[in-house]
């Protein structure tokens, strides 16, 4: 059953292995935020004279080489659905032995597996000379991994959600800019969210993205077991909602398909 | 070729026929006129794509202020800079950005011409080849940032009228430095061959440290940042002027805007003695 996504993950992984020197020249970017980042914190830090958000300035700067990896490393699958449901392609799945939007999904992780770590050593390769390492818990690493896997899967059927009104909708991009833009803002990419004034912190703890973005980067620098569980409560429920949410709006999109034939 | 160029360079309507530089002046000031004016009227056809994108660019903007606001919540200073004076380089920098890559939104597209050999149409018509070719696409998004700055600017940053009309001067100036920036570092595809990625990377970098406070960075970043990558150009020196005008700094402003502009211009038309067609067939649209 799941040998067919497996085998869509691995060929999509080896086509974009293929490009892989491009990718390391288009991370420059991630270089020049961390960079830049370091001298914002830097002085910040200076100026507080003490942690931020219980962080101190390794940990900010770790945080954010995090933050920045799991936004980067999200391929922009909302045009790509977009599109095939506007021109109709989505139609060539219908019969075929998959289900498209796991299709969909197996070929988004196979370009996260390729991002990642990528994106990662763009942003460790500037922040380990300039602020140097933190002391990483064994156990933090590969328990974040998997919360940075879970926060994309619901990064995925999220987008997926918002990309599929395009059987409603003109045009979804501009609704997936605000809902991406948000997620930026209060999942805690720029700033934790245990910075943020006090209503603004309730709001965006109640929402999905913390738990996308701030809430795995935060495990891997400040790891303790309670917040993993907690964490992966979380993500739990969100996935679950936006696999349904994705699933349902898929269902009655397609119910609205007529082929013609041809 | 070369006689295209020359004519380009000419390049005020007339084949080989000098005219008056003022009227020349003002043909190319049409000619730049009419073509902003057509490239609106074909994007508006697209209503809604129109808008999503003016819109997304107001969002994504929007999200950095609201970011700068949340950072000067919590941190009310930083090396001398306050909430306002970022709010001032923001509406500076979004209204510097619009007014140059909105009308001259082939811009970012250069280097791609370039290393297609795709300029030959711009060659073989009797107009400035660096100013047909950048006018001759319109960059949609950057509409919104044409609309954000000044939004910002009255809603936020305490404006008068004498506060305005240098907002608008600088901010002019700002846009030029980006432009020829831009123009400079695509420019490379002459040079280097394919520096598509290359220039996009270099111009990503003028803008994201341009969008900072000055004061974080220090020594040879501070250096580098007046001069390779001149981002306190786009932001920094602007506000410094709006907040208490000095005929030393603006004075800079200009001189740096200029030369920049003679530079690029320069760069460009070196490069485009170095040229190959790329003889393609090619429908435009």
């Amino acid at each position: 059953m799941m040998a067919k996504y497996a085998e869509v993950l691995k060929v999509t992984l080896q086509n974009r292995l293929a490009y892989v020197y491009d990718q390391i020249f288009r991370s420059l970017g991630m270089v020049i935020h961390i960079f830049i980042f370091i001298q914002l914190w830097r002085v910040t830090f200076r100026n507080v004279g003490g942690p931020v958000g219980g962080f101190t300035l390794p940990q900010m700067i770790w945080y954010l080489v995090l933050t920045e990896t799991i936004i980067t490393s999200s391929p922009r699958f909302n045009g790509r659905i977009d599109a095939e449901v506007r021109a109709g392609d989505v139609a060539y799945s219908l019969n075929r032995p998959y289900s498209y939007l796991f299709f969909q999904y197996a070929s988004f992780l196979a370009e996260w597996l390729f991002l990642l770590p990528i994106n990662f050593a763009a942003g460790a390769i500037v922040a380990w000379p300039l602020v140097g390492g933190i002391d990483w818990r064994p156990e933090a690493v590969p328990v974040a991994l998997l919360a940075m896997f879970a926060g994309a899967s619901i990064q995925f059927f999220e987008m997926a959600a918002v990309a599929l009104l395009a059987f409603w909708l003109e045009d979804t991009r501009g609704l997936w800019l605000l809902v991406e833009r948000a997620q930026w803002l209060l999942g805690g990419l720029l700033l934790p969210v245990e910075a943020f004034p006090g209503v603004l912190r309730r709001i965006a703890e109640v929402l999905p993205f913390p738990h996308v973005v701030g809430g795995p980067a935060r495990l891997a620098v400040d790891f303790s077991w309670q917040a993993f569980g907690r964490l992966a409560l979380y993500q739990g429920v969100w996935l679950l909602v936006f696999a349904v949410v994705a699933s349902g709006v898929f269902r009655l999109g397609v119910s609205r398909i007529n082929v013609n034939g041809g | 070729m070369s006689t295209a160029v020359n004519q380009g360079r000419l390049g005020t309507g007339g084949q080989g026929t000098p005219r008056p530089r003022g009227r020349g002046l003002l043909n190319w000031s049409r000619f730049l006129l009419a073509y902003v004016t057509t490239n609106l009227q074909v994007q508006m056809e697209y209503r809604v794509s129109f808008i999503s994108q003016v819109v997304g660019m107001f969002i994504n903007d929007g999200l950095w202020l609201a970011f700068w606001a949340l950072y000067f919540t919590r941190f009310p200073v930083v090396n001398g800079w306050e909430r306002t004076d970022v709010m001032l380089m923001w509406a500076v920098l979004t209204f510097g950005f619009g007014l140059s890559m909105g009308p001259f939104g082939n811009t970012i597209n250069l280097s791609q011409l370039i290393a297609q050999g795709q300029l030959d149409y711009y060659l073989a018509l009797p107009r400035p080849v660096l100013s047909h070719t950048l006018v001759s696409n319109l960059w949609v998004s950057a509409v919104g940032d044409l609309l954000f700055g000044p939004l910002v600017f009255v809603l936020f940053t305490h404006p008068t009228w004498p506060r305005a009309g240098i907002f608008l001067v600088t901010s002019v100036l700002s846009g030029a430095i980006l432009l020829s920036y831009n123009i400079i570092v695509h420019s490379l595809s002459f040079f280097i061959g394919n520096a598509e990625m290359l220039s996009y990377q270099l111009g990503g970098a003028l803008v994201s440290f341009s969008t900072y406070p000055p004061g974080i960075f220090r020594g040879a970043a501070k250096v580098f940042l007046y001069t390779v990558i001149p981002a306190f150009f786009l932001g920094a020196v602007p506000v410094t002027i709006i907040r208490q005008f000095r005929w030393d700094l603006m004075g800079l402003l200009i001189v740096v805007a200029v030369s920049s502009l003679l530079l690029a211009r320069w760069v460009f038309y070196k490069g485009l003695a170095r040229y190959e067609s790329g003889n393609l067939m090619v429908m435009r649209s």
